[in-house]
């Protein structure tokens, strides 16, 4: 063996060496980065999180603002929406952004989202006629114009409780056109509220005293409420508000509303239960929060509870006189992270199933 | 955690088979049904157009054919200009004789409102004759301008006053008296006289604004349409068998004599009826010979002699055709 071959042996075991180390280091980024993004009247949300042995940790987020008006329907027209990708992109490289897929949650009034229940007894086939026929119960044009996906809720006994989740195909495949030619995949479509569900899953406990927990969707023209026993959705609740109603009269509804909720769940658990707590979120959560009657132990929904953010957007405690001259502690921003829950919980979700 | 991904469907959704093929989804079905529902729409829309075009060119080019029919129903509508073309010697003809037709007919129709004027006044005279001391009309006649009253009087003094209102009629041009002569032939009456005179001649039509407008009738539709009219008018009606034909050069005359039984009032609503016809015929005689009602309960039906004339006009190429017969 001649002083060449050996050169060139030892560079390509260093060359492989690398090779493999990019892609663990891609394989890495790809299963522990994810990003969220949701949208809100004119802004972009969005977020890259991280998962780590100890938890989440928020390494971007932020907001755009743009000159499109979201949830409008302007996201089944590719014209309207051409402007997306650039957005994206230019988040992308502003903000450094590593992750490798994407979760995008749209609004929720541009889904319809149904609770049904299915005979546990159904063949598969029993079961997507059946899934079929009841979507269609509830749309106007065909269920074939529609994506629908279904999960279930709850199963015990004779039934299931099933979500059905539907939206126009068109909005999706407006959305995938626009955006696949982004340097980011497209690796799921979600919607709002889910998202903010799957943020108060990861951030909150389950409530000591048994209570119920309400997650309202709070936003101008449609008002959701998903009614949880810990973590698992008991009822799904959508009614319209005037876009132009004042935040008073949101919050009235919205007691009215939990108020017959309740009803309805008692009659049809027989079981007599409270509501414990009551997480508003979306855009008109801030304005409409003092009106919520004090029964419902209403609160914005908070991220960043057990969603760790990242040391660059911490901030330095105030000092008080016991902390002598100890370095000051980070703690977080005193901003109102609720509008990023969608965002958070958007990205949370891509990383709990990987 | 409620896992969901809208970028795929979970759930199969109706699928078919296009016409390569190949599935399609039912949205896109759709798509497809509506275009082809739109192609048809635009096929039905071209074809519509093109007949819509190729009616309006023959409509345009057959425009006066169409307006002249319409014209049989509605009257004269004035919506076209006159047409301007070169027409032969024959056409030029034809429309000459029309005009005299025309011109003739007019004239008759003038005529036979005088004449019609003339007998209801005569009518009424007659009438005038249960008052005491006033003579009878037995019967009058007119062919043409000529008219004859036979009057019956019981004395020679009575045939004055009705010589006297006669004569003032206003289409009486003049009276020929005769003498009185004793008669037995009316019951109660002692003296007979006939009045014979000439009627004005009417102001003839020369202008072609003042001309009528006729409906020229076959001469069978034409003698039809009269016995019809007469029957009507609740009038027996009888047509003589013999019929004189008067060829001429513009139209030939048919003389049909007509034999009528019923009220003298009714026969006098048949000529004004018949007049306001406007068909091509002519009155030639007319007389009545009034029946002597002897007893109220059982009338006895006037006689009325009606003659008229049918006029069938003669077209230039049918006398052409009848000259060239002719050794």
């Amino acid at each position: 063996m001649t002083t060449s071959n050996v050169e060139s042996e030892v560079r390509e075991v260093v060359r492989e060496d690398d090779l493999e180390r990019q892609f663990e280091e891609r394989s890495r980024l790809y299963k522990t980065l994810a990003m969220g993004v949701s949208f809100s009247a004119q802004n972009i949300h969005f977020a890259e999180i991280g998962k780590e042995p100890s938890g989440f940790l928020v390494r971007k987020y932020g907001t755009i603002a743009t000159t499109m008006k979201f949830g409008s329907g302007i996201e089944g027209v590719e014209k309207n929406i051409r402007d997306l990708n650039s957005y994206l992109t230019g988040c992308l490289e502003d903000n450094g952004i590593q992750a490798r897929r994407l979760n995008l949650s749209l609004n929720t009034h541009l889904v319809s989202l149904q609770r049904v229940t299915a005979d546990a007894a159904f063949s598969e086939e029993e079961f997507e006629n059946y899934v079929n026929w009841e979507f269609g119960q509830h749309v106007l044009d065909g269920a074939d114009q529609y994506v629908i996906n279904s999960c279930e809720l709850s199963s015990g006994g004779a039934s299931h409780e099933i979500l059905l989740v539907g939206v126009r195909r068109r909005f999706v495949d407006t959305l995938k056109q626009t955006l696949e030619k982004s340097k980011i995949d497209l690796t799921c479509m979600d919607v709002d509220v889910l998202c903010a569900h799957a943020a108060y899953e990861v951030n909150y406990d389950p409530l000591s005293g048994g209570g119920l927990t309400a997650l309202a969707e709070v936003k101008p023209g449609v008002l959701t409420i998903l009614l949880c026993q810990d973590y698992d959705v008991k009822f799904v609740y959508q009614f319209p508000v005037s876009a132009k109603s004042n935040p008073g009269k949101v919050g009235f509804l919205l007691n009215q509303n939990l108020d017959y909720l309740m009803d309805d769940y008692q009659d049809e658990s027989g079981v007599q239960a409270r509501i414990g707590r009551t997480l508003l979120c979306n855009v008109l959560a801030p304005s409409v929060l003092p009106h919520v009657d004090k029964r419902f132990n209403p609160s914005l929904i908070e991220p960043l509870r057990k969603i760790r953010l990242s040391e660059d957007y911490l901030v330095a405690a105030p000092r008080t006189d016991e902390s002598g001259d100890a370095p000051a502690a980070r703690v977080l921003p005193a901003t109102d992270f609720s509008p990023y829950a969608e965002c958070f919980g958007a990205a949370v979700k891509l990383l709990v199933e990987a | 955690m409620i896992r969901i991904n809208l970028l795929n469907s979970q759930h199969a959704v109706a699928h078919t088979r296009d016409r390569t093929g190949e599935t399609v989804l039912g949205s896109e079905r759709t798509v497809s049904t509506e275009a082809r529902k739109s192609s048809r729409m635009v096929w039905i829309l071209t074809v519509g157009l093109i007949l819509l075009i190729v009616g309006g060119i023959m409509l345009y080019t057959k425009r006066y054919e169409v307006v002249a029919y319409l014209e049989q129903y509605t009257g004269p509508l004035n919506i076209l200009p006159v047409q301007e073309v070169a027409l032969s010697a024959e056409e030029i003809e034809e429309q000459r004789r029309d005009k005299i037709r025309q011109l003739y007919m007019t004239n008759t129709y003038r005529i036979q409102g005088r004449d019609l004027f003339f007998l209801s006044k005569m009518d009424s005279l007659r009438g005038e004759a249960r008052k005491p001391g006033y003579p009878r009309i037995a019967s009058l006649s007119l062919e043409g301008n000529d008219f004859v009253l036979d009057v019956y009087a019981r004395s020679i003094k009575e045939f004055a006053e009705l010589t006297k209102a006669v004569v003032t009629v206003y289409t009486v041009e003049a009276v020929k008296p005769y003498d009185p002569k004793p008669s037995k032939a009316m019951a109660g009456y002692r003296y007979y006289r006939p009045v014979e005179g000439t009627l004005r001649i009417p102001s003839s039509a020369e202008t072609d604004t003042s001309l009528v407008e006729t409906r020229y009738a076959s001469l069978d539709k034409a003698r039809k349409m009269v016995t019809d009219l007469a029957v009507k008018n609740r009038l027996k009606a009888e047509e003589q068998d013999e019929m004189k034909l008067t060829k001429g050069v513009v139209v030939n005359k048919y003389r049909v004599g007509l034999k009528l039984e019923g009220a003298s009032s009714d026969f006098f609503k048949f000529l004004k009826q018949l007049g306001a016809l406007s068909i091509n015929v002519e009155q030639a005689k007319c007389g009545i010979v009034y029946a002597e009602q002897r007893d109220a309960r059982k009338p006895r039906p006037d006689v009325m002699e009606f003659d008229y004339n049918v006029l069938v006009p003669v077209r230039v190429t049918e006398a052409r055709a009848d000259s060239a017969a002719r050794p």
